[in-house]
């Protein structure tokens, strides 16, 4: 069975549509306001001038590690027994998927928690999740900085996790362009930082 | 005598396809529980499960038998499970009182939807079980002690 859609029906269905574009078009604006947390960052911001360990506990800058790369970065803590296994069989899932894709399609694992963590912990984590040095990294801000970090990327999340498990998506120029829904599907991801590296 | 108990003596007698032979219900669901008989977890809208280590309850949720203190509360992630949080009326995620029986907890672990047909975070793996494994986790948690 066919549906025609008479030259009638059609203009009322152009107009109907038009009239929710109107009514929805406002309300979808403020609602992305009022969610800012998720979708494409626009303009894009430079990463803050924060001073991180790495895992060999070298003082490095944050912009140093996300120059010249794209980077997934998302927040975990080693004392994380919640969220940050999930956030981690992510990241195994997203390198598993780039494994013949440029190196320089990066995955950097932040920890909030300096007092809790250090680089000996953020390698065994690593280990844990069978990740590969020239993909996936980690790093441990000082304590000082945490909440800096947090607040530049809105990280934040209530309860005993006390970050969100989003991805956020930085490109060659250091700077945030995409923070992701909470546990992003890793195929989306990938493609997410393939597009963010096609840009240039 | 409650439902649960009387499915709980049931399982006892009937014991579970997913355990060993003799492993009682009860210890099977605290294998399960703990991790140490793999759980089958996808987050939704993940295309791959995520591996055992992942998914297991105990990575997010503490169990015990008394009402849920505030601390234990604070220290878990997920709510704490306890057998009067379980089957007695209980206000959850905005819906009205509902208790849990063994079909309820089935379906929130397979479909995420609780007793008062409030859908759970997406934080809580849908899983993939068998009726005996989810009649055994079931088991475990209305007989569980306070640690």
């Amino acid at each position: 069975m066919t549906h025609d859609i008479s030259p009638p029906s059609r203009a009322r269905r152009r107009m109907l549509g038009g009239a929710a574009a109107l009514i929805v078009a406002p309300l979808a604006a403020s609602q992305a306001l009022g969610h800012g947390s998720f979708g494409p960052v626009q303009p894009a911001l430079a990463a803050p001038a924060l001073s991180l360990s790495d895992m060999n506990g070298q003082r490095v800058a944050l912009t140093a590690l996300l120059t010249g790369r794209v980077t997934a970065l998302q927040l975990m803590f080693t004392g994380c027994s919640a969220t940050c296994p999930i956030q981690g069989a992510m990241f195994a899932d997203v390198q598993q998927r780039l494994a013949a894709d440029d190196p320089r399609l990066r995955l950097l694992s932040v920890s909030i928690d300096p007092l809790g963590d250090d680089p000996k912990a953020l390698r065994a984590w690593l280990a844990k999740f069978g990740a590969q040095a020239s993909r996936w990294s980690a790093a441990l801000p000082q304590m000082k900085e945490v909440d800096a970090l947090l607040d530049f990327v809105r990280g934040r999340a209530p309860g005993v996790d006390r970050h969100t498990a989003q991805a956020y998506v930085f490109d060659r120029q250091a700077r945030l362009v995409y923070r992701t829904e909470d546990m992003p599907n890793p195929p989306e991801l990938v493609r997410l930082v393939k597009q963010v590296a096609a840009r240039g | 005598m409650k439902p649960a108990v009387l499915l709980s003596m049931l399982l006892l007698v009937l014991g579970s396809p997913g355990a060993g032979a003799g492993e009682s219900p009860t210890r099977r669901g605290s294998e399960l529980f703990n991790g140490g008989a793999p759980l089958q977890g996808t987050i939704v809208g993940h295309s791959s499960a995520l591996p055992p280590s992942a998914s297991r309850c105990v990575n997010c949720h503490a169990i015990g038998s008394a009402a849920p203190s505030s601390a234990a509360s604070a220290a878990s992630f997920g709510p704490l499970l306890t057998p009067q949080s379980l089957t007695g009326a209980v206000a959850r995620r905005g819906g009205p009182p509902s208790r849990y029986d063994a079909a309820a907890f089935c379906r929130l672990l397979r479909q995420g939807v609780d007793p008062a047909w409030v859908v759970v975070p997406r934080s809580m793996p849908r899983y993939v079980l068998t009726d005996a494994d989810c009649h055994a986790l079931w088991a475990h948690l209305i007989e569980s002690k306070q640690p």
